[in-house]
């Protein structure tokens, strides 16, 4: 078969793929056209809902208002590195709504985390999707105890019902952060080996770093104190300690990187092991 | 209001911005001690004698354009009016509690198109505005503004506070830094520097209830009447509060009994020369309920202090000691108010820095004293919170200053070089540490094995270019 008859056969098949395949993949956010539509990587905020009907109109405002308000935070440290896709139509519900293909498809399409609640009288909960951790960690990498299925509880007969406590939902966007900040370093720590150009390449892990740091610093503000609400100690005991090993291994993965231009060749390896405290 | 009587009313207001502007036009540079301002979000103005302008920006109440929903009523819902009160009980506290001059705020309210009163909206129009309506060189323009909800009989707000200082040279942004001065072994200057945190702070969410507003309400609604003399049993007028129409007006004195005499800069309607009685108790539970008003007043304090230096057009009345006092008192009560919890963290440690860059800016002909001072408000600040990343670096800029930037060498190089090795390991590629290392390296080459540093000449020099490299590479 000469050569561009060939290269025509290659292309059309490209062509059918592209043409049957979209479809396919777009359909799986049906539900959410920006996900795949919004270039770059995103945070996507879903709906919150009530279990079977128990949820009053005020607590589902409560709520809203609290991911508002949280997401104002967050807007203000990530804006230049994230976009906010709202997707009112959209409420996962369980773990295994985020199996292989989905965690996949959403990875490709840069998702970083997503979120949505649920109310049930005067307890709310916030599940998070930590997209990232969940499709290379949880998925390609079997790692069992690491689900990047997060879920932080706000149960009124575990103190929720206490003012104060109640501010913890609407304030402490600090969950989120350092889910994001997670979700950003492990992200970018795959994305780093195969960039090409060494200046990408070297702010991929750079920033990485400083991702992983960063996580391991907002994941000390919000220790669980009170049981019921925020996270569970264990999940969060799991997080940090991904966190730091996270830290560490990207170091010694941009030491390995011939591509690699940055300052962590130079550092002192003992800088490296941890994240340095203020002394 | 009804349809019919908009139009009249918008033309009156853009009457009275037009007079306004000629009014601020004639006392441009006059330096008006204290002034004040109501204007809409779409068509804001600037005191053009004021170092410092405070922009009280009306709460956005995210619920005010969705239907009502089952359980709620409309006032639920509608929290434009609350939004409005407290925006002028703020306003009124700023002028009491803010005992230096030169302070303007203007209360701009959201009418107008949706978004009007978003900051980088309401930023972006000020910059663009030229002349005395807009702002001038070397001001500083701070914006309050928020999120505003309320369930039941208790409201929730969210309050950020930004920071905007203009170059004295230029109608510019001026990046808020810190720097030391450095010599080289062959006597070259060399500038290390870091950016001062704070740009945006965002407080937590607090919680009001609503007999606590209705109260602090009452106790201010003498404050909405202008009386004709210091007595609240002498005549006097209610104040119209209406965004229609642009006001402004000079304060000219201030009693510490809560006294404000205000002299409009146009006697329109029932805004005439009076004073504006404000009930110290109520300024109180306003404070407690929300500490991030003693936090701007700190800032203003802040950035009065750093005008001093580097805005020579505004004159201070106040010594650079009372504004350094007023200051630490302010971000003193912000501390004692706020609660201490990790969702205070982000500001408090952006209060404790603004305090040391506030000591080290002092430090004239080599003093090591308010460097120190500085170190120690840096390490709180990096221990406060320490993702931030910026109180760092300013802990590292100290480090630098102490060991080297004076005559009398109070610490080690070693003890600085570690500082900025620290930054660098938790953000390797961080512009203001990476430019840092390789000015201290270069600082450094002249003067190997010196102070604790166990690197040869050849070492810095070679360290130096690595540095120079990397920070090619990432175009910084």
């Amino acid at each position: 078969m000469p050569g561009h008859r060939r290269a025509l056969i290659a292309l059309a098949g490209a062509w059918l793929l592209l043409v049957l395949g979209a479809p396919v993949a777009r359909a799986q956010v049906a539900d959410c056209d920006q996900i795949s539509h919004l270039p770059g990587d995103k945070i996507v905020m879903d709906s919150v809902k009530g279990v079977s009907g128990t949820v009053s109109g005020p607590m589902q405002i409560r709520l809203q208002n609290a991911l508002d308000m949280k997401l104002g935070e967050l807007n203000q440290d990530l804006k230049s590195l994230v976009k906010f896709v709202f997707c009112d139509a959209r409420w996962p519900g369980s773990e295994s709504v985020f199996d292989a293909d989905r965690s996949e498809l959403l990875n490709d399409y840069g998702v970083m985390v997503e979120a949505w609640g649920e109310l049930s009288g005067d307890d709310a909960v916030l599940y998070f999707a930590i997209i990232p951790v969940r499709h290379y960690e949880y998925f390609k990498a079997s790692a069992t105890s690491l689900t990047g299925y997060e879920v932080a509880e706000y149960r009124a007969a575990h103190g929720a019902a206490d003012p104060d406590v109640r501010l913890t939902l609407f304030g402490g966007a600090g969950e989120l952060k350092a889910m994001v900040s997670l979700a950003l370093g492990v992200a970018y720590a795959r994305r780093a080996p195969g960039e090409a150009d060494r200046m990408k390449k070297t702010n991929l892990y750079d920033s990485s770093r400083a991702f992983f740091c960063n996580a391991l610093t907002l994941l000390d503000q919000v220790r669980p104190k009170t049981p019921g609400v925020g996270f569970s100690a264990s999940d969060w005991q799991v997080l940090v300690d991904y966190a730091g090993k996270s830290a560490q291994a990207i170091a010694q993965n941009a030491r390995a990187d011939a591509g690699y231009a940055g300052l962590m060749k130079q550092l002192p390896e003992e800088k490296l092991r941890d994240c340095p405290k203020p002394p | 209001m009804t349809a019919r009587s908009r139009p009249n009313r918008r033309s009156r207001g853009a009457f009275v911005l037009g007079a306004i502007a000629a009014v601020l036009a004639l006392s441009a540079g006059l330096g008006p001690a204290r002034a004040g301002g109501i204007a809409p979000c779409y068509d804001p103005f600037v005191f053009s004698g004021s170092p410092v302008n405070v922009f009280t920006v009306e709460y956005e109440s995210p619920q005010n354009d969705r239907p009502i929903r089952p359980g709620e009523t409309r006032e639920n819902r509608d929290l434009k009016k609350t939004a409005q009160q407290l925006t002028w009980l703020i306003k009124l506290d700023a002028f009491l509690t803010t005992r230096f001059g030169g302070l303007a705020v203007v209360t701009a309210l959201d009418e107008g198109p949706p978004g009007a009163c978003r900051p980088e909206t309401l930023l972006g129009r000020l910059m663009g505005m030229r002349g005395v309506r807009g702002p001038q060189p070397g001001q500083a323009l701070l914006f309050l503004y928020g999120r505003i909800y309320q369930e039941g009989q208790e409201i929730f707000l969210q309050s950020y506070l930004q920071r905007v200082r203009l170059a004295s040279g230029e109608l510019a942004p001026l990046p808020e830094r810190l720097s030391v001065a450095l010599k080289s072994d062959q006597g070259e200057a060399i500038d290390v520097s870091a950016a001062v945190p704070g740009d945006v702070v965002v407080f937590p969410p607090r919680r009001l209830l609503v007999p606590d507003l209705g109260h602090i309400t009452e106790l201010f609604s003498v404050s909405g009447r202008i009386y004709k003399d210091k007595d609240s049993t002498s005549p006097s007028r209610p104040w119209r509060f209406d965004p229609s129409q642009p006001t402004a007006f000079a304060v000219e004195a201030v009693d510490p009994s809560g006294w404000i005499r205000i002299q409009p800069y146009l006697a329109i309607d029932d805004i005439q020369p009076g004073w504006i009685r404000v009930d110290p108790e109520a300024g109180k539970l306003l404070h407690q309920r929300m500490p991030e008003l003693d936090f701007m007043r700190g800032e203003i304090g802040y950035v009065r202090l750093r005008q001093t230096y580097d805005a020579p057009q505004f004159k201070s009345d106040t010594s650079r000691a009372a504004l350094t006092a007023a200051m630490k008192e302010a971000f003193g009560r912000y501390g004692a108010n706020a609660r201490e919890n990790d969702r205070e963290a982000p500001a408090r440690s952006a209060a404790l820095a603004m305090v040391g860059a506030a000591s080290a800016v002092q430090a004239e002909g080599g003093a090591i004293e308010p460097w120190q001072e500085a170190r120690n408000r840096f390490l709180d600040a990096s221990r406060a919170d320490p993702s931030n990343v910026g109180a760092r670096n300013l802990l590292a800029l100290a480090e630098v200053a102490l060991c080297c930037g004076g005559p009398r060498q109070a610490e080690q190089p070693a003890a600085a070089l570690n500082a900025l090795l620290d930054v660098l390991a938790v953000r390797p590629n961080d512009r203001d540490a990476l430019a840092n290392l390789d000015d201290f390296y270069r600082y450094a080459q002249g003067r190997a094995g010196s102070g604790g540093l166990a690197l040869s000449s050849e070492d810095l020099r070679a360290k130096r270019d690595q540095v120079k490299d990397i920070r090619r590479l990432l175009g910084q």
